[in-house]
């Protein structure tokens, strides 16, 4: 069997997995609209519905920070709600009922007052927990390459006050991208390797 | 709001994102703090319609272009790049991806508030970016009505870019070979 008709396949059961309530043939035909016509990966996930897994966990992190109502259907104080948010009632009823989602800055405020993590509260256990902008978070061998490759830059460089906040950048960017070690690597070569052009081009 | 098609990422999109990190970083810093701006990266519209971008925070791009994502953010479609034109960025996501964009693109950097801007200089199609860590209602005016200042700021950045874009012209083949997210 070719590799393309076996990730079909193996798409398909997935997708049946995922979506038990619909029919063979409404799987088939989302997966060939998925994988044909917008041209998508075969190995992509679809979208995700945040709205309706927002609401879960906002409601179970109102619960859990004690902000419990018996009087609400939702189980929780949407006035509570109100206050940290700032906005009507009748908006964060939309909340939490899954029919919307707050704007980032309203968001990051929810989290924070309900002690949770922004990307918790939207994407569950799916994302890594969402970290503070000041912090980095590294693996040992990545970090040990990062202060390998940056041994010599501060042997030549002229701007030695300036290479600890590129290399803080740096580390920073590394921490947020999506990719293998052997690519974070190349990154942080081409990376390291413009300081040397940079380093060149100001003494031209 | 259409999924985009024409447009792709440059050959070498993901090698210049890093490739002259150093300088890049040297530019953006000049500006960044000006009018609460945290992130700015610009993208070159090459002949080909191919995107180049350098950027404050690469990550952002190199993650958004990894992923077919970038295809659902009217930023890159040349329907809406076509004119000179400015847009915040939550005014650009496709609603079916409205939500994944806002992640990858805002509150993964904590940006709450995002700029695109398109513009032609020298017969060539420039896209600016801009994202703030703010989002009073000072920022949110400077963001929504001082369209002109930040192209001007932008603009004062791609003059000391351009050698750097037009070296990348000159080299035809990538020394790394990224697959794009097509």
């Amino acid at each position: 069997m070719g590799t393309i008709q076996a990730l079909v396949l193996a798409y398909i059961a997935y997708a049946c997995k995922k979506w038990p309530q619909k029919t063979l043939h409404q799987t088939l035909r989302y997966t060939l609209r998925r994988t044909l016509l917008l041209g998508y990966t075969m190995t992509e996930t679809p979208p995700i519905n945040l709205t309706t897994q927002f609401a879960f966990r906002l409601r179970d992190a109102m619960l859990a920070a004690g902000f419990n109502s018996q009087r609400s259907a939702s189980g929780v104080c949407i006035h509570t709600l109100a206050e940290i948010t700032g906005y009507s009632v009748q908006i964060c009823r939309r909340y939490l009922r899954g029919e919307a989602i707050p704007e980032p800055a309203k968001l990051l405020e929810i989290a924070s007052r309900l002690q949770v993590s922004p990307g918790w509260l939207l994407f569950g256990d799916q994302q890594k927990p969402l970290r503070a902008p000041q912090d980095i978070t590294l693996s040992k061998k990545l970090l040990h390459y990062v202060f390998k490759k940056a041994q010599s830059l501060y042997t030549d460089s002229r701007h030695r006050d300036q290479l600890a906040d590129f290399l803080t950048d740096l580390t920073a960017d590394v921490s947020h991208i999506h990719a293998d070690d052997t690519e974070l690597m190349k990154i942080i070569d081409l990376a390291m390797h413009s300081v040397i052009r940079f380093e060149d081009e100001q003494r031209n | 709001m259409k999924m985009i098609h024409g447009v792709s990422p440059h050959p070498l999109f993901f090698e210049a994102l890093f490739a002259h990190r150093r300088t890049v970083n040297a530019v953006f810093s000049e500006v960044q703090g000006l009018h609460e701006i945290a992130h700015i990266a610009i993208t070159q519209v090459t002949a080909e319609q191919e995107l180049l971008t350098f950027s404050a925070t690469p990550a952002l791009e190199f993650n958004l272009f990894k992923s077919p994502l970038w295809r659902y953010d009217s930023a890159y479609n040349p329907d809406w790049y076509a004119e000179n034109r400015a847009a915040l960025w939550s005014d650009l996501y496709h609603c079916t991806r409205f939500d994944e964009l806002q992640y990858a693109k805002q509150i993964q950097y904590h940006y709450p508030l995002g700029l695109a801007m398109s513009t032609l200089i020298d017969h060539t199609r420039y896209l600016f970016s801009f994202a703030s860590d703010k989002s009073d209602e000072t920022t949110c005016h400077l963001f929504e009505s001082q369209h002109q200042q930040f192209h001007d700021i932008a603009q004062y950045c791609l003059n000391q870019l351009r050698p750097l874009f037009n070296s990348l012209h000159a080299t035809c083949s990538p020394h790394v070979a990224y697959p794009t997210g097509s």
